[in-house]
């Protein structure tokens, strides 16, 4: 009766074992190739550059680029900006978490609306706005203002230090508002609840539990903001430049231009962004060791509502006054840029008359350089989504499901570029693709651009592709091996239907930064490369402003429509 | 290879088929072993429970028997085809196994509506289209969700994706079942109706059933044999719930089902006595049979409810605390300076009144198991 | 005895866009005495926690007012309205909201120091709390680092640290394991013994709440169904939902006549039974598992169907007239499937059958 009987469906054990694994394996080594070609080999030439002269190893180099006279300046303004810009950020951004999670203030709706525009807007463009406004030279405001008062002088030079930190601080106080707002959304209620039987009023509870759950939330909103801002170029290339105002990052493309192809512009450009990545790397360093004093997690409570604290007669001046900043932070700044492209020209009033739809037909049909730009940066966006989807997608397989040896090392590649400036990346590129592997030489094509967006951006893809990855439950997959599905068949039936949708909003989540990106294509664009940031750019150089407001308003309602997009798709995931 | 059992032919050998037969399983983490020549069969038709602790090995046994994961030693064998067996090099994967398998989990993929969860193995077993919707009507049917064919999981509770799950299992294969764990996650009413349901199908279709739990209850209740693994992977018992319970193979599998307390008692001449520094009150007149042999020695096992006051036992006890959980009454007394645990059913009248916190009074045995000293 | 907790006509009603006014808690009248320990205990969404609530001062009332201590604390009418920081009051949450901030110490010492206590004064309060609730030695850890019986003795220690005479403990053991929960049960036993506050528990948990109170009450749909002590509600439930509530209920369908109770469907043999009801025909008779007899000598005659061990004891199903009916037995003296016995029942009740539609609306509520 149990005599051993063969059967044709029986597979050999050894022989099952190579095969199934040597797919798994090919995608490891597949992933290893990509991460090596695309992160690791940029930044090696990033190192190699600054600290080899041609023939030797030379530290002196990086030493006087260290201490030369404009480096050292563009360094203390990068930090002064980044502290001050932090700092105020964190203030705002709390305050209006707090206002909104638990006062009684009305209207949260339209508030929480308002506070998700500046995620929309480039960083470049809203400087771009605000130096239409209070620009020290004929910013609209500044001359009303000026026309107004009787003023012989501009009240306010956004073209400054000051200037820049308040673009940013405007800018940037949503993000901490977003991470301090969710977790007071998920606080258990009932911690708070537990401080009030104890005996403590209201006010006491909000300082003595409140603020201090939240410390976690605002640390990683501080983190956030102080790495953001500083690595930004945009900003401060585009009110700091016209007045001599340099950051490490508008620094670094600075000297590139300068350099003009030598070796020696170049060694130094590379020895700055070797200076730039230490200075985030500190600033990461010291975040991390203030983080792992907040060592909890917000408790998850019953869905219950929390006490609302009546503002009572506070109420009317607290909601005045937050729109009126919201207006003037958020509204103006859109308003200020189509106001501009519709007007004539720079500088003339917003009256009837002067009302012109030409800027748009222009920028659409005569302008070679912004034409070739919206296909380039079509194209580059598109090409780094879906590479990045695939890359990405299959990264996460592999970290998170394979599991081979060295697996975090595959992580740590992976997001890398997620920490270093978008400059450095550039920079790197730049390095290792012109001629200096197999010949292959990249410098002035589309593809450098390709490369470093697929770079700084697969990071994206690699965590919303393994969020997804991760809640498939392995018993998902083996239910399907049950019911006589192959390997095959069941990582296409299962796994990958269940992760689709997280690929495709990985695949938005790179696209849309893509669109609207500057720092990586200024630095890398050529002749017959621009993309649709370095157009915007390079039409406000060229005093073309009007067009240059006309070409954002386009992009920013580009970049509204794929924002619905991405967001229609990732409700859809919640029907899991 | 299904060849009809001989139960009819009372007084013959008895020839059950064997649906399952794992032989000499030994299973391997780096250098924790799980499982250590396991071997156990399963016989056709019958539900059989795999009850053990978390961490005895259990699903360890479930997830070789599915092909999801290669013993180093031993051979697996599902209705006489040889599955398994390293020597021989043969392993076949899991989809070709013909074994439906119910999860802790639910398992049903989120992305597909009941109807086409259920139809998937259909589907994947090559069954011609035009029979597919007979079949998952049928499966549906048994598990009384015909009604819910157009749903996702995410509109269905719990209890109704297990159903799916079932239902799916079913039409993968009506012939063997594994469950692992597939009430754990419902609430306590749900994991009742559950288990009925469960019985109901498996009577109605014959289907073999290995079902793992940690409960032991639900195990009793399903289940027409039970085997009680050991935290070491071994099996300590293989039996029906009678005897499981009325003759517990050794002092693991007495403790493990239920409640236990375990008293020290020695033989004193012929009389059976406490075996307390300080108290050792002869309280039976003649030495049971399944006193252990080569002691004087032992630990006597009692359950709650066999222990049961009588004020003129010579057996002295103080009620520490007295707690009333409707059905039952629950105690603590102290012996000779030990605390142990007695039962009552409530009877709803004057007598559950007499025992309060803080009483003496006596303590007779009714019903224990002798166990060498441990 | 002296009143602690006095609830006077309190009533809820809540307003919501879906359901327009809805009425949580209507009527409740309670007193509950000092260093009693009374359990609330009702389905989910009955208006136990509702009523917690108001108690803690976290919900004002519509109407009613309430006592603490003799101190008139809510009342709509007079509009007076203690905040929750002024009641005095102890209270333990499910999700134990021990604030992951602070450390042990510091989570215990808050309520002391927000009364300003002097350091002294708090360094030896707080440790004594900690000795009384089993936290010796862990001032300093965080409770991140602690396990959920460990994190739920430091919310109550903060509760008992200020010695309040009155604590509100709301689920809180419901979020740990049935071991731990029986400790844990134990542990509150002993405090209250200790510092002989009154307790105010709720609960969804019918076993915690009948082996915790001294007296307990059922709710549904924010009306309190019955008050009393435990055992009184289990072996004398006032109406078909306490019975049917609160532990195992076999419901039989039965006509009575000439003095005898027959199982409906079956008129040929009457039911063995402790007490007879005071009117004739058709009715229902409730009883519980644990109060019907199996025996092979006297009573009813009836076969079992099914038999079904547990860790405690042994479920017989067996059909009377239409019904099923379980009896619970110790697994010493055993009956066979199938086997014939006899059967006896006691504390029996007699209920009026329920229409329709009652039933209909029993079942959708998923209530036996």
């Amino acid at each position: 009766m149990n005599q051993q009987v063969t059967n044709k469906d029986f597979l050999m054990l050894e022989g099952k074992r190579k095969r199934g694994l040597s797919m798994d394996k090919i995608m490891t080594i597949l992933c290893y190739v990509a991460l090596i070609t695309v992160v690791i080999l940029p930044c090696v030439m990033i190192i190699y550059y600054t600290f080899w002269d041609g023939t030797k190893i030379d530290f002196e180099m990086f030493r006087s680029v260290l201490f030369q006279q404009d480096n050292l300046k563009a360094m203390k303004n990068t930090l002064i900006i980044a502290v001050f810009a932090t700092l105020f950020a964190t203030v705002v951004g709390v305050f209006f978490a707090w206002l909104l999670g638990r006062s009684d203030i009305p209207l949260k709706g339209i508030m929480k609306f308002l506070f998700s525009i500046p995620f929309m807007i480039p960083p470049f463009l809203a400087a771009m706005s605000w130096d239409m406004m209070f620009s020290g030279r004929g910013g609209y405001v500044n001359k009303m203002l000026m026309s107004l008062l009787h003023l012989t002088k501009a009240p306010f030079n956004i073209n400054s230090i000051a200037g820049i930190i308040v673009i940013e601080v405007v800018y940037y106080f949503p993000f901490v508002y977003m991470q301090v707002v969710s977790a007071l959304e998920r606080m258990d209620p009932t911690l708070e609840e537990s401080a009030r039987i104890a005996g403590a009023g209201q006010l006491h509870v909000i300082r003595t539990i409140t603020l201090p759950l939240t410390v976690p939330a605002i640390s990683s909103g501080v983190l956030l903001v102080l790495i953001t801002s500083l690595s930004n170029y945009g900003i401060p290339s585009m009110v700091g430049y016209s007045k001599g105002i340099f950051t490490l990052p508008t620094m670094i493309v600075e000297l590139m231009n300068r350099a003009g192809g030598s070796f020696t512009g170049i060694r130094q450009a590379a020895a700055l962004s070797i200076v730039l990545f230490i200075v985030v790397a500190i600033a990461l360093m010291i975040q991390r060791r203030l983080l792992t004093h907040g060592r909890y997690d917000i408790i998850k409570g019953k869905s219950m509502r929390p006490m609302l604290i009546k503002l009572r007669g506070a109420k009317i001046p607290l909601l005045i006054v937050s729109f009126v900043f919201l207006t003037l932070v958020v509204i103006a700044p859109i308003v200020m840029i189509i106001l501009v492209s519709f007007n004539k020209a720079w500088g003339l009033p917003f009256t009837a008359e002067n009302l012109t739809f030409m800027h748009y037909v222009n920028v659409v049909t005569k302008n070679k350089m912004v034409t070739d730009s919206v296909k380039n940066s079509l194209f580059l966006a598109f090409s780094a989504g879906a590479i990045c989807l695939l890359l990405g997608t299959m990264l996460a397989y592999v970290i998170y499901k394979v599991k081979p040896r060295g697996g975090a090392l595959l992580e740590m590649m992976a997001v890398l570029p997620y920490s270093l400036p978008g400059t450095v990346m550039s920079i790197g590129c730049i390095l290792a693709w012109s001629g200096a592997f197999f010949g292959i030489s990249l410098y002035n094509t589309i593809w450098i651009i390709l490369v470093a967006y697929i770079a700084r951006y697969l990071s994206y893809v690699l965590k919303s592709s393994s969020a997804a990855l991760q809640q498939v439950h392995p018993s998902l997959e083996e239910a399907a091996r049950s019911c006589g599905a192959s390997h095959y068949d069941a990582l296409k039936d299962v796994t990958l239907l269940l992760i689709k949708p997280a690929m495709l909003s990985g695949f938005f989540l790179v696209f849309l930064p893509c669109m609207r990106e500057l720092t990586t294509s200024i630095l890398l664009y050529g002749p017959k490369t621009r993309t649709l940031g370095v157009a915007i750019y390079q039409l406000r150089t060229n005093g073309q402003i009007n067009q240059a407001a006309a070409l954002s308003v386009m992009t920013i309602i580009l970049i509204i429509i794929m924002n619905n997009i991405v967001k229609y798709i990732t409700r859809d995931r919640r029907k899991y | 290879m299904n060849i009809a059992s001989g139960n009819a032919d009372a007084g013959k050998v008895e020839r059950t088929v064997n649906k399952i037969e794992l032989k000499n399983i030994t299973v391997r983490y780096g250098k924790h072993t799980v499982l250590n020549n396991f071997s156990l069969n399963v016989e056709s038709g019958q539900i059989l429970g795999i009850v053990g602790p978390s961490g005895c090995g259990k699903t360890t046994v479930v997830r070789a028997i599915c092909g999801f994961l290669d013993p180093q030693e031993g051979t697996v064998s599902i209705s006489g085809n040889t599955m398994f067996d390293r020597s021989k090099r043969i392993n076949v994967p899991p989809e070709n196994r013909n074994v439906g398998v119910v999860f802790q989990d639910y398992a049903v993929w989120p992305h597909l509506t009941v109807y086409e969860n259920t139809a998937y193995p259909l589907r994947k077993h090559g069954v011609p289209k035009d029979k597919i919707p007979a079949q998952v009507e049928e499966a549906l049917k048994l598990v009384n969700m015909s009604s819910y064919s157009k749903y996702l999981p995410s509109q269905l509770s719990g209890g109704q994706q297990q159903r799916v799950a079932i239902a799916r299992a079913l039409t993968s294969s009506s012939e063997l079942l594994i469950m692992d764990e597939p009430i754990t996650n419902l609430d306590a009413k749900l994991r009742e109706q559950m288990l009925l349901e469960i019985r109901m199908m498996q009577e109605k279709l014959g289907t073999t059933i290995v079902y793992i739990t940690h409960d032991q209850e639900a195990a009793m209740q399903l289940c027409d044999r039970i085997v009680i693994m050991q935290p070491d992977g071994s099996i300590a018992q293989i039996g029906t719930d009678e005897e499981i319970i009325s003759k517990p193979a050794n002092r693991f599998v007495f403790s493990f089902v239920g409640v236990s307390n375990f008293l020290p008692v020695k033989k004193s001449g012929d009389k059976l006595c406490l075996d307390y520094p300080n108290d050792q009150t002869c309280f039976s007149q003649k030495i049971p049979a399944d006193f252990p042999k080569n002691s004087d020695k032992a630990d006597m096992g009692i359950r709650p409810m066999d222990i049961v006051f009588d004020e003129s036992s010579p057996v002295r006890v103080k009620i520490n605390s007295a707690t009333f959980f409707g059905n039952i009454y629950n105690y603590f007394i102290d012996l000779a300076g030990q605390e142990y645990r007695v039962q009552r059913i409530t009877s709803g009248n004057e007598e559950d009144e007499k025992y309060v916190e803080g009483l003496e009074t006596g303590i007779r045995f009714l019903s224990c198991k002798y166990f060498e000293r441990g | 005895m002296t009143e602690q907790i006095v609830l006077e006509h309190v009533t809820k009603t809540f307003t919501t866009k879906e359901l327009g006014s809805v009425t949580a808690v209507n009527d409740f009248n309670l007193v509950v005495h000092k260093g009693e320990c009374f359990s609330f205990l009702g389905p989910s969404g009955c208006g136990k926690t509702t009523t917690l609530r108001m108690i803690a001062g976290f919900e004002d009332l519509s109407s009613g007012s309430i006592y603490l201590g003799g101190k008139l604390v809510s009342d709509r009418s007079k509009n007076i309205y203690l905040p929750p920081e002024k009641r005095g009051l102890g209270m333990v949450f499910q999700a134990f909201a021990v604030w992951p901030h602070l450390n042990v110490f510091d989570n215990i010492a808050y309520p002391l120091k927000v009364k300003r206590f002097s350091k002294n004064d708090i360094r030896e309060k707080v440790l004594q709390a900690m000795h009384y609730c089993n936290l010796d030695g862990l001032e300093k850890s965080f409770p991140s680092d602690l396990s959920g019986g460990q994190q739920q003795r430091i919310a109550l220690a903060r509760a008992i640290v200020v010695n309040p005479e009155a604590m509100l403990l709301d689920e809180p053991l419901s979020n740990l394991d049935p071991h731990l929960r029986e400790t844990m049960r134990f542990e509150i036993k002993r405090l209250q013994k200790e510092f002989g506050f009154t307790i105010i528990f709720v609960t969804h948990d019918q076993s915690e709440a009948m082996a915790l109170s001294d007296r307990m009450l059922i709710m549904d749909m924010g009306n309190i169904q019955q008050i009393g002590t435990p055992a009184e509600l289990y072996n004398h439930p006032k109406n078909r939902f306490v019975h049917s509530f609160l532990g195992q209920s076999n419901f039989i369908n039965v006509d009575v006549r000439d003095g005898r109770v027959y199982p409906a469907g079956q008129a040929d043999v009457p039911l063995w039974v402790d007490k007879l009801p005071e009117k004739s025909g058709e009715q229902v008779l409730a009883t519980r598992p644990n109060t019907m007899i199996l025996n092979r000598e006297e009573g009813f005659p009836c076969r079992i169907i099914k038999r079904t061990f547990k860790t405690d004891f042994v479920e017989y199903l067996l059909k009377i007239g239409e019904d099923n009916a379980i009896v619970q037995a110790p697994h010493r003296e055993l009956f066979k499937n199938g086997e014939a016995c006899y059967l006896k029942i006691y504390n029996s009740v007699y209920y009026d059958r329920e229409n329709e539609e009652a039933a209909k609306e029993r079942e959708r509520r998923n209530i036996v």
